[in-house]
């Protein structure tokens, strides 16, 4: 491989990815306001949870349980009414459903056992079942509370455990740093795929890969002048995003080594380009492309670890999509961006991500010429 | 009605800084016959644009059939009686679409009826002898054919004023001809009609009435072509023209002195082709070629258009490999890929090969780059071949921006760069003006005799091949003749080459196309009132189906889109459903136990019998930072039980035992969390049942009930099924359509919408339609899926969720166009709507994340797409139960969205280029 060869072609293609202000513009917007709305708005903790009141007693009671309901866990409850009640569930309006009885306060005090509902949109799977956990405690607290008041209180005495919990690497175990880190996984994978892949199809469609052939270069230098030019162009926008988006602007400390970090990247870049580059040999023209391209990255993005953990998969299929990049590039990530691994711990994942991207090039290069003779 | 058919006046157009245009004042009377006559870049195409109105007028007037152009309605109804060829090889025509099918397309958008269609093609198609091939790929015919088909296109609506641009370049002379003699019979038969053509090959233009000379964007010269000829005292139009000219731009007026070639003795060839022959399938492109060629020689190659010259070129420069036969270059087979041969070749292909994206000057320097031009000589080399190829005026512009013949210069300029010892050039003149071809050849001619430089080159233009040392007639694969020029032409006792030319290909049967006289006579007969159903509800909806049509049966032509239309969605489902889950599962944790007591033993043997968490042994050496084995061994949770626990618990001391939870996935440390305090608990009440503490009385009377509904189960199959559902009809058509109108703007088939009396909402809709019913049939391919692979049913009306669907489907298509219509490049189409759209289905929409716990602005945001509101009714007909009623206001919002987009996309999209 000539090496100057491949700084010229590697210029040409930075200044023309470059060149397109559109593309440019979404990909700022990508590395920006994308990361940092999705990241404030997803909350895979209870966070902002929504909760509607049927209050049947209006009494003291019900009164001081709905104003212990407080945020950032909860939004402020509102009272609604019997018949809105189902609608609302319906049309995803809340999530929870509080229905105090007729007469709960009292009922309470002559111990008459009164029943309060939580009514929970089960469908809402990230806050059902520990919001309905968190609201029962709260009620439950509230109503210790009362009685202690009306039997003008004596405290039982109990054995217990002390049981402090220490959230590691996220203090406050905040989804905003957790999507912070996953949005820029996703977006920079989604931009090396389309970019690097597209870079192959716009010579073909044009027809200057025909006239690069001619010129005396080869056809890896083509390919690889592109992952370089993929590599530095994104690199640079996620380390950007990282400094300016996930830590400044969200105020998420980044806890190890900024520079393993960014080798990592790089590496997974290649990789992932390479797989762009691969698909493109595969697919003629661009509709055909964009196509290809969407199933590829959601399923690669979904099964990634970086939205849910893999530990949720089954077994099997946990194992085999070790092979996909995005996989161990998440992991590498986590690891680096908050557990504040050293390349002992992340080294594996590494070697993994090359050398998948080694196999993708290679089937992308053996491909190269056989594409151009399939056109004529 | 004035006497002309077209008046300009003080017209001006600029493309940024580049003055096109300056100041052109032109009238044209009707029923006459105009050639416009001019070198490259001169503004002919701009003008002829301006006039047919398919280019934003900037600056003067320009009456055309007395309607001013700059006024909409006028447009409109000027495009049922204009019609306009635009330049380039069948640059209107859809490759994938039959001659017939093409034909009906532009019949079907001038609105005419199915009797007047038929009667209409029938007759064109036989007047251009296209009829045998009626059914053929547009893009599978020869250059020649396709520009008969595009004229049969401009012509099937009987316009009254016909503006061909450049309609003859790079088609070969046979084809030529029988181009022009069509189109005069076509006059003849109709008086009326009014053209108006312009052309690099002057000796056509004299055919025409009156002539047009221009020159840098003015008008030097207009009156009748005789008058011309005559006042300059030529003996011929390019005589003439040439003298009208300024003096510099003139080129050899008096003819070429070519030394005569002397081959080297004893010199082995150096393009050496032995029995060549490529197969594409079926079809020999080219069969049984060879040929040797002498250093220093300049060897032409001539032929009809796709007779396989350029796939020739091509296995000589080792794009193509040939399917059997040899090619050898300076003596080394050309599959080798020898880079230090390659260093010795120059090729300019034909259709324009270098990058969009550079700028003139750039483009040379990537040149001089790769082919290792020492770096001090860069400058000075590219300075020179701008000055020889007359570029340093653009050298600052991009390739778009200029013309045709501009940018043939610049890839010979890039040809010749880097002093190859070969250059391979296929059609290196076509839509180069004269001035600037005389140039061209003054320059290989030097180049062949002083440097000894081969050169192996295919042209249309006669007096070039007369040029040539040894010329090779091609026919279909194969070589009819080898010899000098004038061995040949003697050898058909002809006066000029060109008609030895035509001889000898007219020995050849199939290449005689005769057309009966009669047919080319009907053809031309006019018949008004093809647009009789133009306005109405009808006609409008016609057009809609029209190009609805012509989109599907392009897309059921591509089967890998078809296939991945249909079954991407089908793959994401499948895989996602199986990799998502909000299913709780077992994390591993460890234990520092620091008090080794029975109780704190106790203690641990609970947390080991969850289920949902499998105690790992720590271990044996290393560090016992919690922090560190969490991201070591990949533990979720290190529990750590301080020195005197057991004791601190008899004694209800509380002893403080601490959880170190991995918070990086918060939702998963949530669950821990509410284990770990549950756990606790129940550890709790065991101690107290079995040992001496003292016991606790029941809760008093009261409890909290939680009323889990729609999914009892907690499974999130049914809830993770209409979440993928909904990003799949969100995205997909989406994903589709955004390619629509950006990928017509870059192959240039736009054009169609611009010269038909088509409106853009017409052409968005019909645009769309394909989309919505490929993806209508995914939707139902998907709700099987659901129903009888995965076992969700579908609790509540499927109509209901069928209409969602519909809906859903049609807003995400039409977001599709709308961002079509916004950018410029095919990539920024494609990640522009996935970026957009991916953040809001997938985060915004309530699929992951409750919609309703989203912050004010975020829902706004989330409420402009379809996602989230697709979403209520996917996952209210699956899971919850849901029928039509609970929907209305979600389908009205939906019909909102779709209603917004495609207005919105109406407006961005101009039915005129800049």
């Amino acid at each position: 491989m000539n090496f100057r060869n491949l700084f010229v072609l590697t210029r040409k293609e930075i200044r023309s990815v470059l060149g397109d202000v559109v593309l440019i513009a979404l990909m700022v917007y990508f590395f920006t306001g994308a990361v940092y709305t999705s990241a404030r708005g997803a909350a895979t903790e209870v966070r902002n949870a929504s909760v509607a009141i049927l209050d049947h007693d209006r009494s003291e009671l019900t009164g001081s349980i709905v104003s212990a309901i407080l945020p950032p866990r909860f939004k402020t409850p509102r009272y609604v009414s019997d018949a809105d009640a189902d609608w609302l569930l319906d049309m995803a309006k809340y999530v929870f459903i509080i229905d105090f009885p007729h007469d709960l306060e009292k009922n309470l005090s002559d111990g008459k056992n009164p029943e309060i509902a939580i009514i929970v949109d089960a469908t809402a799977m990230t806050h059902a079942s520990a919001g309905t956990g968190y609201l029962t405690r709260i009620i439950e607290e509230e109503i210790q509370r009362y009685l202690q008041k009306i039997h003008l209180g004596h405290e039982l005495p109990s054995p217990g455990v002390d049981v402090v919990i220490r959230n590691r690497f996220n203090p406050n175990a905040s989804s905003i740093w957790h999507m912070g880190v996953t949005q820029i996984i996703g977006n920079l994978s989604l931009l090396t795929l389309i970019l690097a892949g597209a870079a192959v199809i716009r010579e073909r469609e044009r027809g200057t890969i025909e006239h690069l052939l001619v010129m005396p270069v080869s056809s890896s230098e083509i390919a690889f002048s592109k992952i370089i030019a993929n590599v530095l162009v994104i690199l640079a926008f996620a380390l950007g995003s990282l400094f300016f988006v996930v830590h400044g602007a969200l105020d998420i400390p980044i806890q190890g080594s900024v520079l393993l970090f960014a080798a990592g990247t790089a590496c997974y870049i290649f990789s992932f380009a390479a797989l762009g580059i691969m698909l493109a040999t595969l697919a003629p023209h661009m509709p055909q492309f964009g196509l290809l391209c969407i199933p590829v990255y959601i399923v690669l993005y979904l099964l990634s670890g970086a939205m849910t953990p893999l530990d949720n998969m089954p077994e099997t299929l946990r194992e085999y999509i070790q092979i996909s990049p995005t996989v161990q590039y998440s992991l590498f990530t986590h690891q680096v961006i908050f557990r504040n691994a050293g390349l002992d711990i992340v080294g594996r994942n590494l070697l993994y991500i090359i050398g998948v991207g080694s196999c993708f090039i290679i089937v992308a290069l053996l491909r190269f010429r056989s594409m151009l003779s399939k056109q004529g | 009605m004035s006497d002309y058919a077209v008046e300009t006046s003080g017209v001006i157009h600029r493309y940024g800084t580049l003055e096109a245009l300056r100041g052109v004042d032109l009238k044209i009377r009707r029923g006459t016959s105009t050639g416009i006559v001019g070198a490259d870049g001169t503004g002919k195409s701009t003008l002829l644009s301006l006039i047919a109105g398919i280019k934003i007028l900037q600056q003067g007037t320009v009456l055309t059939l007395d309607q001013d152009i700059s006024k909409a309605a006028c447009r409109y109804s000027l495009s049922h009686a204009v019609a306009i060829m635009p330049q380039g090889l069948g640059r209107n025509l859809y490759p994938t679409l039959s001659v017939l099918e093409n034909l009906e397309f532009h019949a079907r958008l001038f609105g005419l009826s199915r009797r007047q269609r038929e009667q209409r093609m029938s007759i064109l198609l036989a007047a251009t002898s296209l009829t045998p091939f009626a059914e053929r790929a547009a893009g599978k015919l020869s250059g020649g054919m396709k520009q008969k088909l595009s004229l049969c296109c401009a012509l099937v609506h009987s316009p009254e004023l016909l503006i061909l641009d450049e309609p003859t370049t790079g088609v070969d002379p046979l084809s030529r001809r029988q181009f022009w003699n069509l189109l005069r019979i076509m006059r003849n038969e109709d008086p009326d009609m009014t053209v108006v053509v312009s052309t690099a090959y002057i000796d056509e233009a004299e055919g025409f009435e009156n002539t047009v000379v221009m020159d840098d964007g003015r008008i030097l010269a207009h009156a009748q072509t005789s008058e011309l000829v005559r006042e300059t005292g030529s003996r011929c139009l390019e005589e003439a023209y040439l003298k009208i000219l300024p003096e510099k731009k003139r080129g050899k007026v008096e003819g070429f002195v070519i030394p005569p070639f002397v081959p080297e003795e004893n010199q082995p060839p150096v393009i050496e082709a032995e029995n060549l022959s490529k197969n594409f399938g079926k079809f020999t492109a080219v069969d049984n070629v060879s040929f040797r060629i002498a250093r220093g020689e300049i060897f032409g190659f001539l032929g009809s258009n796709g007779c396989g010259k350029s796939t020739t070129m091509k296995m000589l420069t080792g794009l193509l490999e040939p399917s059997s036969g040899t090619a050898r270059i300076m003596g080394s087979p050309v599959e080798s890929g020898d880079i230090s041969v390659r260093m010795r070749v120059g090729y300019m292909s034909q259709a324009f090969s270098l990058y969009e994206e550079l700028t003139v000057r750039a483009n040379l320097r990537l040149h001089a780059q790769l082919y290792s031009i020492p770096i001090s000589s860069q400058g000075r080399i590219i300075r020179e071949a701008m000055d020889r190829f007359e570029l340093t005026a653009v050298a600052r512009e991009y390739p778009s921006a200029l013309s045709l013949g501009v940018r043939q210069r610049l890839q010979l300029a890039a040809a010749c760069l880097h002093n190859p010892e070969i250059l391979i050039l296929d059609e290196p003149t076509s839509g180069v003006d004269p001035a600037a071809r005389d140039m061209f050849w003054d320059y290989l001619i030097r180049l062949s005799r002083e440097d000894r430089v081969t050169i192996f080159v295919s042209t249309h233009f006669m007096n070039e091949a007369a040029r040539c040392d040894r010329i090779s007639l091609m026919h279909r694969g194969r070589v009819l003749a080898v010899g000098k020029p004038e061995d040949l032409r003697r050898e058909k006792n002809e006066d000029t080459l060109e008609k030895a030319f035509i001889s000898f290909l007219e020995e050849q049967q199939d290449a005689v196309e005769e057309v009966p006289e009669d047919q080319l006579q009907a053809a031309g007969r006019r018949e008004r009132g093809g647009s009789d159903k133009s306005g109405g509800l009808f006609y409008s909806l016609f057009i809609i189906y029209t190009f609805a049509v012509r989109e599907m049966k392009e897309l059921l032509r591509d089967p890998v889109r078809i296939f991945f239309a249909l079954f991407g969605a089908v793959i994401l489902v499948l895989t996602a459903v199986h990799g998502i889950s909000f299913d709780l599962s077992t994390m591993p944790f460890m234990v520092i136990d620091q008090d080794q007591t029975h109780e704190s033993r106790k203690f641990i043997k609970e947390f080991a019998g969850s289920p949902y968490l499998t105690l790992k042994e720590l271990p044996e050496s290393g560090s016992t930072d919690p922090e560190y084995l969490l991201s070591r061994y990949a533990v979720r949770l290190v529990i750590e039980i301080p020195p005197g626990f057991g004791r601190d618990l008899l004694r209800h001391r509380k002893p403080e035992v601490q959880f170190h939870v991995d918070a990086v996935f918060p939702s998963v440390s949530n669950n821990i969390v509410s284990y770990a305090g549950g756990i606790t608990e129940q550890y709790l009440r065991h101690e107290m049942e079995t040992s001496s503490f003292p016991s606790v009385s029941g809760r008093i009377g009261y409890s909290v009930e939680p009323r889990f509904k729609y999914n009892e189960s907690f499974d999130s199959v049914y809830v993770i099924t209409p979440g993928l559902i909904m990003i799949a009809m969100v995205l997909f058509p989406g994903m589709m359509t955004a390619l629509g109108v950006v990928r017509e703007k870059e192959l240039g088939t736009i054009s169609n919408l611009y010269t038909s009396p088509a409106r853009v909402y017409q052409y968005l809709i019909g645009k769309q339609i394909p989309y919505i019913i490929i993806a209508f049939i995914c939707f139902l391919q998907l709700c099987f899926l659901a129903v009888f692979i995965l076992d969700v049913p579908v609790r509540g009306s499927f109509g209901a969720l069928c209409l969602g669907a519909l809906l859903a489907i049609t807003a995400s298509s039409s977001f599709g166009l709308l961002v079509s219509c916004f950018v410029r490049s095919q990539i920024a189409a494609v990640f522009g709507t996935a970026v957009l759209s991916i953040v809001p289905s997938i985060n915004f929409s309530g699929f992951m994340f409750p919609a309703s716990s989203l912050e004010l602005s975020q829902q706004l945001i989330s409420k402009t797409f379809p996602g989230c509101w697709f979403q209520l009714i996917s996952l209210g007909t699956f899971t919850k139960g849901l029928g039509f009623g609970s929907f209305i206001h979600i389908y009205g919002m939906l019909l909102l969205l779709i209603f917004s987009y495609l207005a919105l996309a109406v407006l961005m999209l101009k039915k005129q280029e800049r």
